[in-house]
């Protein structure tokens, strides 16, 4: 129930005849119809990713499946809200997630240092390799390709940002790089990973 | 696109700024088409890095989630995003007043209230009104620079309102016996329009009338204030 198991069924051949299962674009455009079997199909396909990187930024699996439910309830409520020409349906859900469990980190941080709690969920969550598919791992491969070619500067901003949840003026203390640096390799780090990943969306100048 | 805030794209995509950046950037990106273009697709690319994450969901949360829904209630599409933005902009007020004080607390240094004006509760109640006055005007513009040699300066004109709201964060010590200034420039006139607390160097304030001004600036100067700045730390042109 993880990776993207609906690409997945994509690359199977399918008799002419056969209806194509549904994307997540079209799932929620149900779900904004209030359709609750299509948001259990978009669940299942989505859920996998929304989890993990929730629990690799809050680092607590109680947590994180916290997060997860509201970001799905989320979805949910304002599916009526996706914009499909700003981007896909997966991303538009990893950012609520993302946001979501960014805030959750650190309000948390506000009260109390959680350096005690990394420590020991430091731990590797183990990666279910049941459920892995071929898509999934041909796409890890791509990020990780991507990533390898960002300068050791730009990968750690947005790895430091992006996984572990902090700002930008935390990520410059980390590197012991001036903040204009770091917002400049955030973006930098970026563009080149999109431009790898040969992302592109219309109306790009 | 406007040099200094359009490089918290990336910064912006992976939630890397705090809530006042946030709404700087978002009021930005909202009248700069190729600047939404780009967020997109870095949050487009910035989503792929969960393909690295994606773990097996545990028994019972499908339930969960599945039992929640059937028990929520939808948004209905245009509508309520209509009265969306207004809230958020009034949400951002508050939000934006505790990342100053926030940002002030992490480098341990006294928040000291500007201008001398938010003196009790109703005052910085009056002072919060203000703020999301100009945040809310439909003609509010962000302008962002960094100041030499720290710190960084965000000011939000509303020629409509007449009124400008200056966020100031991370400023260097001011120095023993000395505070900041903030001024309006109108035809190289400087005209006073506020000062930071002795040791503060981060405020939140409403700054005006603004007509006219076509810069901000921010100077160094003794305590008790000078009539004119003279040495100033960095300036912030309004168009």
């Amino acid at each position: 129930m993880s990776g993207d198991p609906d690409q997945a069924r994509r690359l199977r051949p399918v008799p002419p005849d056969t209806a194509t299962p549904p994307t997540a674009e079209e799932l929620l455009a149900r779900v904004a119809r209030g359709d609750e079997a299509a948001f259990a199909s978009l669940y299942d396909i989505v859920v996998g990713r929304v989890l993990g990187l929730t629990r690799r930024v809050v680092r607590d699996a109680a947590q994180a499946e916290e997060v997860t439910q509201e970001v799905m309830v989320e979805v949910w409520r304002t599916a009526g809200r996706f914009d499909a020409g700003r981007g896909s349906a997966l991303a538009w859900i990893l950012t609520m997630a993302h946001r979501r469990v960014v805030d959750r980190v650190r309000s948390e941080q506000a009260h109390t240092r959680r350096t005690s709690q990394v420590a020991a969920a430091e731990a590797h969550v183990p990666y279910d390799e049941v459920v892995e598919d071929v898509t999934a791992r041909l796409e890890r491969e791509q990020v990780r390709r991507c990533l390898g070619r960002l300068t050791p500067v730009q990968r750690e901003a947005v790895t430091l940002a992006y996984y572990g949840g902090h700002t930008y003026r935390e990520v410059a203390e980390k590197l012991r790089t001036p903040l204009p640096t770091v917002k400049t390799r955030m973006r930098d780090g970026l563009i080149r990973m999109r431009d790898c990943l040969g992302i592109e969306i219309e109306g790009r100048a | 696109m406007s040099g200094d805030i359009h490089t918290l794209a990336g910064a912006y995509a992976l939630d890397a700024v705090d809530d006042v950046e946030r709404a700087a950037f978002e009021r930005h990106v909202a009248e700069c088409e190729p600047c939404r273009t780009e967020v997109a697709e870095l949050r487009q690319t910035v989503a792929r890095l969960a393909d690295e994450t994606v773990v097996a969901p545990p028994p019972g949360l499908r339930e969960r989630t599945l039992a929640q829904v059937a028990r929520t209630p939808q948004l209905r599409g245009r509508a309520a995003g209509a009265g969306r933005r207004a809230g958020r902009w009034r949400q951002l007020t508050v939000a934006a007043a505790a990342a100053v004080l926030v940002a002030g607390g992490a480098s341990a240094v006294t928040w000291t209230v500007s201008s001398g004006r938010i003196s009790d509760e109703r005052a910085s109640a009056d002072e919060a009104r203000q703020v999301a006055a100009v945040l809310e005007a439909p003609d509010a513009r962000v302008f962002e620079r960094s100041l030499q040699p720290g710190g960084a300066a965000t000011v939000v004109v509303s020629r409509e309102r007449d009124r400008g709201v200056v966020l100031l964060r991370d400023l260097p010590e001011p120095g023993r016996g000395r505070i900041y200034e903030l001024w309006l420039i109108h035809g190289g006139e400087p005209r006073k329009v506020g000062q930071l607390g002795e040791g503060a160097r981060a405020a939140t304030t409403v700054v005006g009338p603004v007509a006219g001004a076509g810069t901000f600036g921010v100077s160094n100067e003794p305590r008790g204030g000078s009539a004119a700045p003279t040495r100033i730390v960095g300036t912030v042109e309004l168009s």
